[in-house]
Formats: C-alpha cells, sequence, structure tokens
C-alpha cells in the first residue's frame, strides 16, 4: 500500500483494539525508516473505549525490502515488553499485529515519545550541565533495570543464551565477519588478538539493549522520554551496553564527554548502582568499550560491503566504509592507555 | 596525454565550494545532511587524488622497513595483507612496541586522507 492509504486501515485497527466508537486521523507521517523497518506517527481522535481522546502513537513495521539479521518484529515487541515490565523508560507496547492484512506488513503500536533523540542537537548545547550529569545517572539507571531481567524469561526464548563467554562469541563473530572481507584491516586484528588475550571473567547473561547509545533515546526538557531501536537485544555480558554507551565512537564531537557526549562515567556508574548495587568495575567496561570500536569498525565494513555490492548503492553507507581509520586510531591509542594504566 | 586544465582536483576543490556556497544554504532541511555528506565524499576524493599516492608509497616502505628489521626473508613481498595475516598468527609478540608504531604509522596515513581533522584530538564544535 502506498503510505498515505495506511493511515485509515492502521486507525480502524486502534478502533477494534480499544473498542472505541470510531477514529479521526489527525496526524500520519513517517518518522524514520531503513532498509529494515519503518516508523509512523499516528495521531488519532478515538471516540469512547479504552483509551477516549487524543492518542499518539508510533506505528512500527516491516519495510516492504527487509531483509535482516536483527529481531522480527514480533520478537522486537516481547522484548519492548519485558523492558517495560521491567521499569525501563521505553514506549508503551500496545498491540502487535503479525496479521498481513492489515497493512501488508506486520507491524506493532507503542505510544509516541515526546522529544529529540537528535545527537547534534543533545551533545550540541541543548542541554546544561546539571542537565547533563542528571541525564548521565539516568541512563544508569535505566540500564540497571534492564539487566534486572535474566534468563529463561517466559515470551523472550527466542533470544539465543551465549555458549561461552558473550566475548569470546563476539570476538569470534568479528573474526568470521572479517575473513569474509578481501581488504585487509591489520589494526581490527590486532585488536582482535589483545580482546582475545583480556577477556574478564564472564558475568551471568542479563537483558541487553545491544544499541544503546546517543541516538537510540530520546530526551524532552532534559528527561529521558524513551529507549528506542531494541533490534539487536539479546542475552548477554551487562559490561556490553555500558561499554557501548561510553565507545569513543558514540561522543558527537565531544570526546571528552565518555558518556554518549553527554556526561561522566561517575554519574553512569552512580546511577547504575543505585539500582543494581553494586557498581560497574571500570576496567571490565574498558574493555567492553574496546569491544564496541571493533564492532562498530566490523559493521561500518559491513555496512560499505552493502554499498559495494550493489546491494544498495548509497553515498551514506560508501561513506561509513571510510570511517574506518577512525575507529582504527582510537583502538590503537586506547589499548595503549589500557595497557599503560597499572 | 595531459588533460586540460582545471584538472581533478581543482574541479572537486570548485564544485564543492559551489555546492556549499550556493546550494547548501537554499535547499531544504531535510536535504541539508545529504549536501554535507556529498561534500565530504568530494573532499576525500580530491585528497585521495593529491596525497594517496605518497601515502601509500609511505606505508609500503614503513611495513618493508619493519619486515626488514623483523621478518626479513618476508620484507620483499610484505604488504598490509601480509602483516595482517602475521598479526592474526601471533607473529611479532615480542615487538609489540614497534607493531604499535607502524600500525599507528599506517592508520595516521589513511587518516590523513579520510579525516585529517580526527587524529588532532581537537573536539569538533557543536553541529
Amino acid at each position: 500500500m502506498v503510505q498515505s492509504e495506511l493511515a485509515r486501515p492502521l486507525a480502524d485497527y486502534i478502533v477494534a483494539r480499544t473498542a472505541a466508537r470510531s477514529a479521526e486521523v489527525v496526524v500520519f507521517s513517517r518518522l524514520s525508516g531503513g532498509a529494515i523497518q519503518d516508523n509512523f506517527a499516528l495521531t488519532v481522535d478515538l471516540d469512547g473505549g479504552e483509551q477516549p481522546g487524543r492518542q499518539e502513537y508510533v506505528v512500527r513495521c516491516d519495510a516492504p525490502s527487509g531483509v535482516s539479521v536483527s529481531l522480527s518484529r514480533p520478537q522486537e515487541f516481547q522484548v519492548l515488553k519485558a523492558a517495560f515490565d521491567a521499569g525501563v523508560t521505553v514506549p508503551r507496547p500496545f498491540w502487535l499485529c503479525e496479521d498481513k492484512a492489515v497493512i501488508g506488513q506486520q507491524f506493532y503500536v507503542m505510544s509516541r515519545a515526546r522529544g529529540t533523540a537528535s545527537p547534534p542537537k543533545l551533545v550540541g548545547g541543548e542541554l546544561t550541565e546539571n542537565q547533563r550529569s542528571a541525564l548521565t545517572r539516568q541512563f544508569g539507571r535505566e540500564l540497571g533495570r534492564l539487566h534486572q531481567v535474566k534468563p529463561p524469561q517466559p515470551g523472550l526464548d527466542f533470544l539465543p543464551l551465549p555458549q561461552s563467554s558473550p566475548a569470546l562469541s563476539r570476538i569470534s563473530e568479528y573474526r568470521h565477519h572479517l575473513a569474509a572481507i578481501s581488504e585487509p584491516h591489520p589494526v581490527l586484528d590486532w585488536a582482535l588478538n589483545w580482546l582475545e588475550d583480556h577477556v574478564p571473567p564472564a558475568q551471568p547473561p542479563v537483558l541487553c539493549h545491544c544499541d544503546f547509545r546517543t541516538g537510540n533515546y530520546m530526551v524532552d526538557q532534559g528527561q529521558l522520554t524513551a529507549v528506542l531501536d531494541w533490534e539487536f537485544a539479546t542475552w548477554s555480558d551487562p559490561a556490553e551496553d555500558l561499554g557501548w554507551l561510553c565507545s569513543r565512537s558514540w561522543r558527537f564531537g565531544a570526546p571528552e564527554r565518555e558518556v554518549g557526549g553527554i556526561g561522566q562515567k561517575a554519574d553512569l556508574f552512580a546511577g547504575y548502582g543505585e539500582i543494581t548495587g553494586s557498581e560497574p568495575d571500570p576496567a571490565r567496561i574498558s574493555y567492553w568499550e574496546i569491544m564496541a570500536l571493533v564492532r562498530w569498525a566490523v559493521v561500518a565494513l559491513q555496512q560499505a560491503q552493502r554499498h559495494l555490492s550493489g546491494e544498495q548503492s548509497s553515498l551514506e553507507l560508501a561513506l561509513t566504509g571510510r570511517m574506518l581509520p577512525q575507529m582504527e586510531y582510537d583502538l590503537l591509542m586506547q589499548i595503549r592507555e589500557l595497557e599503560k594504566s597499572p | 596525454m595531459k588533460t586540460s586544465a582545471p584538472e581533478a582536483e581543482e574541479l572537486l576543490t570548485i564544485a564543492r565550494q559551489e555546492l556549499l556556497g550556493e546550494l547548501l544554504p537554499a535547499v531544504d532541511s531535510g536535504l541539508k545532511y545529504q549536501v554535507l555528506m556529498i561534500a565530504n565524499a568530494m573532499n576525500i576524493a580530491r585528497r585521495e587524488i593529491t596525497e594517496g599516492p605518497s601515502t601509500e608509497q609511505r606505508a609500503g616502505e614503513a611495513i618493508k622497513g619493519f619486515y626488514q628489521a623483523h621478518a626479513p626473508q618476508q620484507a620483499e613481498q610484505a604488504d598490509e595483507s601480509q602483516l595482517a595475516a602475521d598479526i592474526r598468527a601471533r607473529r611479532f609478540t615480542a615487538q609489540g612496541d614497534q607493531l604499535h608504531e607502524l600500525l599507528l604509522t599506517l592508520t595516521r596515513g589513511k587518516l590523513q586522507i579520510s579525516n585529517p581533522k580526527y587524529a588532532r584530538g581537537a573536539p569538533k564544535p557543536p553541529a
């Protein structure tokens, strides 16, 4: 269906779910989309039923050409529910529709969060120092709550449990991806050796977001309103989420602000400790920051491959491939720093 | 055959200048990011033309110099692929510092072309 034709079937779907008498579509527009999924803003005025009045939703569905190595929409919906039930600040998941007859794709409906997810706005100066500190502490609390979710969980049995340590699984996965690319990356090979040689003792796996970084959460007037984009969630070492959030790659021009270009680790760790009872071990987080650099480098190489192979001609994908020297530089500098510190 | 002036480097320079000077202010905000990406791509291409060959030569010399010092039998054919394979095979474990220095030299060379400001460490101004 053409985009503009989706609004009415979606509104009717919501009428049925909420037992409203009718719905008037006020807003329907694409929020963002990619190769794999589409997000639409849908605002309706509902007459009666369980959610009377003006309601703001987001409809998230598969893109028409969606081929994905991440979670399907139904799986993502289950993860979102688990996070919501654990008290993580996420859009409220309402309904999952697996019937493609409605709009031609599977989709789910969730509440729409206010604010912005834009890294330039968040990192660049909209927030005061106090807001940054509070927000960074809040990140810690959110991850702390998420990491209370441990396997097994009814409804999440599609998530694979790590075979050995999550770190070793990742290392093996990245070596495998590198081997498939003919262009040499000796720095990545070198960094993977280091990661292999310094694996910390494994922690029991918990539910991890696996892409929690600036760009994937929304902030409205200094307050976190939603953690988004749960498609990579899986059971893993909790330090993976903290390391990814602190990675140099996601500081968007503010490298001195260790946590997502927003704040400092002390606040992040304090927030995490408030919820879990103990603050993270800084050395473990540093390890997973290195892992995060390698992971992003490998993903960037794969994105460049999508362009080079002709699968998806895109300047953005092509330029992403040219970012490799940045990650390689960060790896060389950070690993040396870690080796030199006591 | 010598091409007519202006050559590739100059064409990219002036084209990018007009893209940023004339087009960027005139496009919808939704297209600005794409224009900036195009400008970036043109900059990378320009630096590749002007500095690519010398950077590659320096990289090759650095690799050969390293191999001459630590694995002379392979020095003749040594290149980045050989280096990567040897690293995977855990060779050069006794030459940690020298290997690090070599990798940093190679990486700085690549950064000179793809993003020269990055290695200088100065935080970029907020967008």
